[in-house]
């Protein structure tokens, strides 16, 4: 150190002094003016300003710079305090430039350094000062003048800003502990103004109300915060605190969704930070900005939040009874829904129910390890557990199971499959868990084999009532599936009855009928014979009394069957005529009248046979003697119409509403009372119609209207263009006697 | 041979069988039938279904074992058939359904013993 300034020229000789005393301060600073030859960068703090236009010796050295042409820049703090000189200094340098807060004072010219020790008092000058020629240093300081100097604002401008009142906008990053607690309180205590809208965890809003508002000396006075807004996660912990600040006015809404940062924001500025403020904790950091575009952001993010928040009242609400804010959400990656259902089974206490929305699906996350899953939750913590599946077209779910289960080994009781009716199956896999929570996942591509790329969308809810509403539906296919499985069984039942009584009906008619027409022909007495003939009528009676009775067992329990084969309808029509013959009455005769040659038909030839032949011996029943029975056939529009018509008492009025139900026979004509049923039966299995009617009254005085029976077949296109298609011959009379 | 585990229905069809010039066999007990049957001795099986220890068509299965050519009619009473025999099913086989009557039976028997085999 050394209280000499240095000599002019003697640039060979690098040194660093420090100067004491006020008079070698500037004589340094005037000393250096003169030494420059090419340019002078000043950097000067706020209070510095005044000195150059001040002091006269200052001042004259810097217009005696200026008048040799040195360029000089002059970078400072402009402030409405030192605007005037600044204004006069813009004259003297070529460049006067602004930067907040500028604490250092240096000066550089091209070979030496000057820097008077920082000073704050207005008009004072420094009473020491370092000086050097080292190029380093010079350098170095040259580096750090540029590095501010491009950081500034032009001096022009900043004058606009004050005079002009227009706020300069700016970002900043504080990190140091006093700069962030300083600039916090500043704005914590314009909360009250109403204009701000706080996002934060709790901890913060607790630090705010802890530290600013119990800190002042009366707590009364705390400025009440009417409109300010705050959104954050409340929960029973917190309740407390959000009512007090309910009550000092504040509006606050309650999100799950938090920000990753907390931040307030008002219509000019915002101010933000990532630390949590847990406990006794303040920011470590925070970002300050009033620039519009940050500001604007930062309210927008605040909006969305507030708008999708919850009423603050409703939350307390929910928090009071115990009932948790129901989510919904969206997953949309298959990965994270598949990891998610997953999550969910292993967080089961109670029960857990699943559809499968096809079997492939079911394979598809056996695959991925779910039965080994279920097994596991049912076995180490008696989750009941309960899967649907949809039936496969040849009925085989069970066996894919038990084929997909085997490595399992036996399944411990608590889980249960059962499979649906096909028509159930959808496109979504349901997962319902304690009937709280809910997974619902889209199958994108059942034929995909990896359940990634077969899943599509996922829609996760933790609203009981939602919950509820999948496991209800789980309950009725449950519940569907338990009463097909009984129809099955009952079903199956049946045909065994069916069967049985068939098979015991019918077995013992068999040697009544065979050994008594056996003994018929050994007998000769006429007496013996009559007798035996009456044997065999009533076996026969008992023979058509027990098929028909199995018949209507088979149409009332949907157990009748078709055989269908391809035959001549007409063809057949005369076997049924020489069948039956033997009951045609004294003089009546049959007439033909029958479409084409024949007609080629698909049908159960037998069951065809038996409603002719029923419709037939009706007819011959009814008929008076010398009557007719009329057979004819038609074909109409693709459908075979077959009308048998006598010439008898027609059809009972009585009776006539009833004609095709069961029972239903006059107590004089005797029968079983059930052939038109089964008849109407067999033709409507073929797709076809039966009806009746009475013919037109009155033939030759007589009341001898007659009865009509007609029913029809469905014919396709083949089998009518099999049938020639001649005109319409009467094919004559058969005359009986 | 005729085999019918219902004592009366065997009694009734070898009778009429028998009352027109065929030579019958009839056994009651499917087992006993297939200890007793002889290859290439009987034209024409009528065998019964619904029958306790061997129905109609097992009987039929094992007899098919000890001669692959002879013929076979199957008696029933009952509504329902045996899905699963379908290796001894074809279209070909002729069934008879009980009761029948005495001239139909001889009919029957008489179109089976004369097709070509």
């Amino acid at each position: 150190m050394t209280s000499s300034p240095p000599s002019p020229g003697s640039s060979s000789y690098q040194r660093t002094d420090v100067l004491c005393g006020v008079d070698n301060v500037i004589n340094a600073e005037l000393q250096f003016f003169s030494s420059s030859k090419k340019r002078i960068d000043t950097c000067m703090n706020y209070t510095r300003p005044s000195l150059v236009i001040v002091l006269q010796s200052i001042n004259k050295a810097f217009l005696d710079a200026r008048s040799r042409g040195i360029k000089m820049r002059y970078l400072t703090e402009i402030t409405a305090d030192n605007i005037a000189y600044c204004k006069e200094l813009i004259t003297i340098v070529d460049e006067l430039r602004h930067l907040d807060g500028i604490k250092g004072n240096f000066m550089l010219s091209e070979s030496e350094y000057l820097a008077p020790v920082a000073l704050f008092e207005k008009g004072k000058i420094a009473s020491q000062i370092i000086y050097s020629n080292v190029k380093e240093i010079v350098d170095q300081h040259q580096y750090i003048f540029d590095t501010l100097w491009d950081k500034a604002l032009s001096a022009e401008q900043r004058i606009r800003e004050i005079e002009e009142g227009i706020e300069h906008h700016q970002t900043r990053f504080l990190e140091k502990p006093e700069e962030v607690t300083k600039e916090l309180k500043h704005r914590i205590d314009a909360i009250g103004s109403g204009e701000w809208s706080i996002c934060s965890t709790f901890y913060g809003l607790q630090r705010i109300y802890d530290d600013f508002y119990m800190q002042k000396s009366d707590p009364d006075s705390c400025t009440k915060i009417n409109g300010t807004k705050w959104v954050g996660s409340i929960d029973k912990d917190n309740v407390g605190l959000v009512r007090i600040l309910l009550g000092l006015g504040m509006k606050i809404k309650h999100t799950k969704n938090m920000s990753p940062m907390n931040f307030a924001v008002s219509p000019k500025e915002m101010f933000a930070t990532i630390d949590e403020m847990k406990c006794d904790q303040m920011a470590k950091s925070l970002l300050i900005s009033n620039e519009p575009l940050y500001v604007k952001h930062f309210n927008f993010i605040f909006e969305e939040l507030w708008k999708n928040g919850v009423n603050v009242e409703d939350r307390i609400r929910q928090i009071e009874e115990g009932i948790d804010q129901a989510n919904i959400e969206i997953i949309q990656n298959p990965e994270e829904s598949i990891k998610r259902s997953h999550e969910l089974i292993r967080s089961a206490k109670e029960e857990v129910l699943r559809i499968f929305s096809s079997v492939n699906a079911f394979r598809r996350q056996v695959r991925l390890g779910i039965m080994h899953l279920f097994k596991e939750i049912a076995e180490n913590h008696g989750i009941k557990v309960r899967i649907l599946l949809p039936a496969t077209d040849d009925q085989q779910t069970m066996q894919i199971v038990n084929e997909e289960t085997a490595a399992l080994g036996l399944l411990p009781h608590e889980i249960a499959i059962k499979s649906v009716d096909k028509s159930t199956q959808t496109s979504i896999g349901i997962l319902v868990v304690d009937r709280n929570e809910s997974l619902i996942v889209e199958t994108k591509d059942d034929t995909k084999g990896d359940p990634y790329d077969a899943a599509g969308l996922a829609v996760y809810s933790n609203s009981k009532p939602i919950a509820v509403s999948y496991a209800s539906i789980f309950e009725s296919l449950w519940k569907q599936s338990e009463l097909y499985e009984q129809l099955k069984m009952h079903d199956r039942m049946q045909r065994e009855f069916i069967n049985i009584a068939a098979h015991e009906l019918r077995t013992p008619i068999q040697p009544i009928l065979g050994l008594t027409q056996i003994l018929q022909h050994g007998v000769k007495d006429g007496y013996q014979l009559q007798l035996m003939d009456i044997v065999i009528r009533n076996a026969k009676r008992l023979q058509r009394l027990t098929e028909d009775i199995l018949d209507v067992t088979k149409i009332e329990s949907h157990s009748l069957h078709l055989n269908k084969e391809k035959f001549k309808m007409h063809e057949m029509i005369l076997n049924s005529i020489a069948d039956c013959k033997s009951q045609l009455k004294k003089g009546n005769d049959i007439k033909l009248e029958l479409a084409c040659d024949d007609i080629f038909v698909e049908a159960d030839r037998a069951r065809l046979n038996q409603v002719i032949m029923n419709l037939l011996s009706n007819a011959m029943k009814f008929n008076q003697e010398h009557g007719t029975i009329t057979i004819r056939t038609q074909i109409v529009d693709n459908q075979i119409i077959v009308r048998i018509k006598d010439t008898g008492i027609g059809i009972d009025p009585e009776i006539f509403p009833r004609l095709f139900t069961k029972f239903v026979t006059k107590a004089e004509t005797g029968g079983t009372g059930l052939g038109l049923f089964i008849s109407k039966a067999i033709i409507e299995a073929h797709g076809g119609r039966i009806w009746a009617e009475n013919g037109s009254t009155s033939n030759n005085g007589n009341e001898r209207r007659g009865a009509i029976f007609t029913f029809t077949m469905p014919l396709n296109k083949e089998q009518e263009q099999q049938s020639s298609l001649q005109p319409q011959q009467d094919m004559g009379q058969i005359d009986h006697l | 041979m005729i085999v019918d585990d219902e004592p009366d229905v065997n009694l009734s069809l070898k009778m009429v069988l028998e009352d027109k010039g065929f030579e019958v066999d009839a056994f009651d007990d499917p087992l006993v039938a297939l200890e007793n049957f002889r290859k290439r001795y009987y034209d024409l099986l009528i065998l019964d279904i619904k029958m306790p220890g061997m129905n109609g068509f097992e009987l039929y299965r094992e007899i098919k074992k000890k001669d692959n050519k002879v013929k076979v009619c199957f008696l029933t009473a009952g509504e329902m058939y045996y899905g699963v025999y379908t290796d001894i099913f074809n279209e070909n086989n002729q069934f008879i359904r009980k009761p029948i009557e005495n001239e139909e039976l001889i009919k029957r028997v008489n179109e089976m013993m004369s097709d070509a085999s």
